[in-house]
């Protein structure tokens, strides 16, 4: 058997069309995810990187082109929108349930689906929840933990679900720096633990580099590829690679190229779609 | 093992975190009793303060200005063996009951009404038109068509303290829908919760803080227009109380009438407010 987590883009586009004026958010992207890799998109403001993300956790339709997860279909001009627990994001500012306690909300998915009972899942929960380094604080409300604890939350609520892959969408965009660093020397260690196919948008290259195996770089509207960047940095990471040499000579490959799609964009004028 | 550094690791940070969780519980719980300790005291003297100014105001102008005005003295003499009479009770026990039905009933129709509103988008074209045009229409100005239209005086009344409520209740029910991050609905999709998922996990609670705004605001309104519809077309009631005492010339009567109103109002908004704290201890810990 193949092993779980393969997301193929066949030339998907996407195209907007307020006021009659056609805007292409993704222009004819192909990205082929293999299980197990972490996989960072990066571009300017306003390419179309969360466009990307939310038509493959079916948020958004696609224009043109299809999306297979574990080679079934889950988007295609034709298809109604198909979100599921086999691609579950993480959004940008955090989407917990303010209403539900720490455990609550991660047991959301299992009970909600039904696919376990409410004894099993609140075990699992609590073994996910231990592994996170966060047992002790099941009964509290979000609004009383850190934002990095609840950004940790919102993974351990993804990863009860068992998905092919997590979509994981500037998660860390809100933190400040040091609550930053911490979560991805976290999200290093448990990618190297669980081994999830995880697709990860960002527009801070330092840390695409840092965390992924493969950075896609997009060009500003309309966003479609403009390079590809191997990271072949081995496993486990930390702290320190942030100053290899290596790194470095990545680092400024990919500034390079984005720096030009930067600059474009800004000439054009647009700034960032803010969400 | 690889993952073993890492949870040891964690567990430096766990440790972190939650020493900042203990601070922040402490800031807000402990300091907020202590804040009130040490009010206390000076809070009930300056509220004898307001209370007794007000009095002796009222005594002043009840001799001076507006001499019609029973004193507060005569007040609490003649009011205080009306206050055994069973006849008090009865205005008491009907204007509750109006105000409870109506009350009740709107809310059972605003809430579902204002959340489907609030949404879904195709209840909300549907509805809205009607709903913009007919609430601004104060609950009084209903009493003549409600009068036409329910052959009994009861009734009307009931419809009046209903509309007081109604419309409030489902503004609100709708602007809390409507405030809901649109995150958490996508969070909810993705982690495959049904429409009626939704609805009981996202929607409700979501919208939850502004219901019991809507509630709050609807029981007060309540109580206004059963006042009026009882003058008006009532009988028995305190509002009927109030107006006849002044036919009959009791004006001591007019006063208890119009502290009981005043005292069942805060009854009924302390217990929403407590409602409130209940189903709200989510967000308990940001009041104040």
């Amino acid at each position: 058997m193949k092993k779980k987590g393969h997301v193929e883009i066949k030339n998907v586009s996407k195209i907007y069309d307020p006021l009659g004026v056609n805007v292409i958010a993704a222009d004819n992207c192909s990205m082929e995810i293999n299980p197990g890799e972490f996989m960072a998109v990066v571009g300017p403001s306003g390419c179309g990187k969360t466009t990307l993300l939310n038509m493959i956790a079916g948020f958004d339709t696609v224009s043109r082109g299809e999306i297979y997860v574990d080679d079934v279909c889950v988007a295609s001009p034709t298809m109604h929108l198909t979100p599921g627990p086999d691609r579950v994001v993480v959004f940008q500012l955090g989407a917990l349930f303010p209403w539900k306690t720490v455990l609550e909300n991660v047991t959301f998915g299992p009970l909600m689906q039904g696919t376990m009972g409410k004894k099993e899942v609140n075990e699992k929960a609590k073994e996910l929840l231990h592994i996170a380094g966060l047992e002790g604080f099941e009964n509290e409300y979000p609004m009383m933990i850190s934002s990095g604890m609840q950004r940790r939350v919102e993974i351990v609520r993804a990863l009860i679900n068992e998905p092919s892959i997590l979509l994981l969408d500037e998660p860390f965009r809100a933190l400040d720096a040091m609550t930053k660093s911490v979560m991805h020397k976290y999200l290093l260690d448990l990618f190297d633990v669980i081994g999830k196919t995880i697709l990860f948008i960002t527009h801070d290259l330092d840390e695409a580099i840092y965390l992924s195996d493969r950075v896609f770089v997009m060009t500003t509207r309309p966003g479609k590829l403009k390079k590809w960047i191997n990271v072949d940095i081995p496993r486990p990471r930390d702290i320190k690679v942030r100053v290899s040499e290596r790194f470095l000579q990545l680092r400024q490959e990919a500034l390079d190229a984005v720096h030009e799609e930067a600059l474009k964009a800004f000439e054009r004028g647009e700034r960032e779609l803010a969400r | 093992m690889k993952s073993n550094s890492a949870i040891s690791q964690e567990g430096v940070i766990t440790k972190h975190f939650r020493k900042e969780v203990e601070a922040k519980y402490q800031e807000i719980y402990l300091g907020r009793q202590q804040r009130h300790r040490k009010s206390r005291n000076q809070q009930l003297i300056e509220g004898t303060i307001g209370v007794s100014a007000f009095i002796a105001i009222w005594y002043i102008l009840s001799h001076s200005i507006t001499p019609l005005v029973p004193d507060p003295i005569v007040t609490v003499t003649t009011v205080v063996p009306k206050m055994i009479e069973p006849w008090y009770y009865k205005s008491i026990f009907y204007s509750l009951y109006r105000v409870t039905v109506g009350f009740v009933v709107a809310s059972a129709i605003a809430i579902p009404l204002g959340l489907a509103m609030g949404w879904n988008r195709v209840s909300s074209d549907i509805f809205t038109p009607t709903f913009e045009l007919l609430r601004p229409v104060p609950p009084v100005a209903w009493v003549p068509l409600s009068i036409i239209v329910f052959a009994q005086l009861e009734y009307s009344i009931l419809f009046i303290t209903f509309t007081g409520a109604f419309f409030v209740v489902t503004l609100n029910a709708r602007l809390g829908a409507e405030s809901i991050d649109q995150s958490l609905f996508r969070a909810a999709w993705c982690l495959g919760a049904s429409r009626r998922q939704i609805l009981r996990h996202v929607v409700l609670p979501g919208a939850l803080p502004a219901i019991f705004t809507g509630l709050a605001l609807g029981i007060g309104i309540s109580w206004e227009t059963v006042v009026a519809a009882e003058m008006i077309s009532g009988q028995y009631g305190l509002g009927y109380l109030t107006w006849e005492s002044y036919n009959l010339i009791r004006y001591p009567e007019i006063i208890l009438s119009m502290v009981s109103i005043g005292f069942l109002g805060y009854i009924c908004s302390s217990i929403i407010r407590a409602l409130a704290n209940k189903y709200l201890a989510w967000r308990k810990v940001f009041r104040q």
